[in-house]
């Protein structure tokens, strides 16, 4: 075991004399050698917003450990995808992840590496879920590795590339925010507030209603020319103590066996593929909260409340977020109304009073 | 506290928006989240434009019934602690130009009917703070990546 030092904790920050695009370079090199490895590699066609993005597996080891929540936006292949990522494990590939050229006190919880992110490199490594995360925006290339597939959490597995995903979309006008989204073909609702808010219960309960399902958690905006959600993930995830309020999910549950220290996850598509859409037009913001009352309604929200919600969940998760990501937000916080959705224990009123919501002109 | 100092946001390090007479503001170093309402945004939106800060007591002044030791008083805290929290700085390059405007601002002081002053208080949220602090990883593996087992959330 190596123990780094901590007696004089130390910021590789600005001015410091770091080379990122070095070390992507060294992590690519990697990459190469797991797929020689291994004999090749496994490529995967998904299309987001028009993109085709290509994910090159070295190895099969993560293929069902990605996949799954991508799997309503897969598409052929493509010789010119927009964008490409290049994803391995140690433990199946027998390639380690070059040794990170930092030490000390980098790492912020939300994955930023401090002095390894430039106007072209983008760096990021989360520690609970073991992953780093490298995107170099002028080759369109992105490297996803980890230590060992099979120890990925549930919820890297449930939402997986976000970090990548959020870096290469946001020139392009679009935002990975944390927030569900439930609606019509012609438009729906933004659920935003942080976890244990109930976005997630919200979102589930209108499976089994006229309602159509673009995420639970997290989701893609735009807000030109109108704010706009997309899916992302087929992907929800519960937390086990509220299973019993959606009773016709407990086959659906992909981790049954892993309930006493994970959220239950469910992929959609396996089991609701009619429900899903790649987006719609966004009407409202829904800052759920539980009442414990029988009955759900709406309560006008301020425009504060709503930035407050969305702004401090989808900051603390990316890395990299900071006034360009305000800005967006901001700016789709000013399009629509917003509402507090205060939640009743009648779980059949929450799509009622969403389509009710909707139906006004 | 100099009457004729000048200050600007700490930007980029630090982020806000003024939204329904409320400014919001998150230190990305620290993590902290704040917001100022009512005076306090005003006093907030008088620095960011590059008045000294005797400039923002006669500015608050002019708006607010108040006596002028205790407007003077309130501002010196929360520029105070504006600093302290570190999202504004000293600004030189405008301290000299804000003194030669420092007596016509002083003069330009109208007695209309205002509200009354309220000390204005620095809303502090702790929420990100754990959440965009470096995490201090001690041990590391014979890879040099952190020795931490997965959490699952």
């Amino acid at each position: 075991m190596v123990i780094a030092p901590i007696d004089q904790p130390k910021l590789l920050i600005r001015g410091e004399d770091t080379d990122p695009a070095g070390f992507f370079e060294t992590v690519y090199q990697a990459f190469q050698q797991a797929q020689q490895v291994v004999g090749g590699s496994l490529d995967r066609f998904y299309s987001i917003d028009g993109h085709t993005i290509r994910l090159r597996f070295a190895g099969p080891a993560l293929v069902p450990r990605i996949t799954p929540a991508l799997e309503h936006l897969a598409t052929g292949p493509s010789s010119a995808p927009a964008f490409t990522v290049c994803l391995w494990d140690s433990a199946s590939t027998g390639t380690n992840i070059p040794r990170p050229p930092w030490s000390g006190y980098v790492y912020t919880p939300r994955g930023d590496v401090y002095g390894y992110t430039n106007d072209r490199i983008y760096t990021a490594y989360h520690v609970g879920a073991d992953v780093l995360n490298l995107l170099d925006t002028s080759r369109d290339l992105a490297i996803y590795c980890t230590r060992d597939a099979r120890r990925l959490p549930s919820y890297e597995t449930g939402a997986p590339l976000r970090t990548i995903l959020h870096w290469w979309l946001r020139p392009y006008g679009r935002q990975f925010v944390h927030g569900g989204a439930v609606g019509t073909a012609n438009g729906g609702v933004f659920l935003a507030g942080k976890g244990g808010s109930g976005k997630s219960t919200t979102a589930l309960a209108c499976l089994h209603s006229e309602l159509v399902y673009v995420s639970d958690d997290y989701c893609l905006l735009a807000t030109d020319p109108v704010p706009y959600a997309y899916s992302i993930y087929n992907s929800a995830k519960l937390s086990p103590d509220n299973i019993y309020r959606v009773p016709y999910l407990r086959s659906a549950i992909s981790n049954a066996d892993r309930l006493d220290t994970q959220k239950a996850i469910f992929f959609l598509q396996q089991h609701y593929p009619e429900k899903l859409v790649t987006g719609f037009p966004i009407r409202a913001i829904l800052l759920p909260r539980i009442t414990g009352r029988l009955e759900t309604t709406l309560t006008p929200a301020s425009p504060m409340a709503s930035l407050r919600a969305l702004v401090l969940s989808t900051m603390r998760q990316l890395p990299g977020a900071g006034k360009a990501t305000l800005q967006i937000i901001e700016h789709f916080i000013e399009q629509v109304p917003s509402y507090h959705l205060e939640l009743g224990t009648d779980l059949a009123q929450i799509p009622e009073v969403i389509l009710g919501l909707l139906s006004e002109d | 506290m100099t009457s004729s100092v000048c200050f600007r946001v700490n930007s980029p390090n630090v982020i806000q928006e003024i939204i329904d007479d409320e400014v919001i503001i998150v230190n990305l170093d620290s993590g902290n989240y704040y917001s100022l309402a009512h005076v306090g945004a005003e006093i907030w939106s008088l620095i960011e434009s590059g008045a000294a800060v005797a400039e923002v007591v006669n500015g608050i002044r002019q708006r607010y019934d108040g006596d002028h030791v205790d407007v003077e008083d309130a501002v010196n805290q929360l520029v105070d602690q504006l600093q302290q929290e570190a999202l504004i700085v000293p600004d030189g390059a405008k301290e000299l130009e804000s003194i030669k405007g420092l007596d016509r601002q002083v003069e330009t002081g109208v007695e209309t009917e205002r509200p009354p002053f309220e000390v204005p208080i620095l809303g502090t949220y702790t929420d990100m703070q754990d959440l965009l602090l470096l995490d201090p990883i001690h041990e590391v593996d014979e890879t040099g990546w952190p020795n931490r087992e997965p959490d699952n959330m």
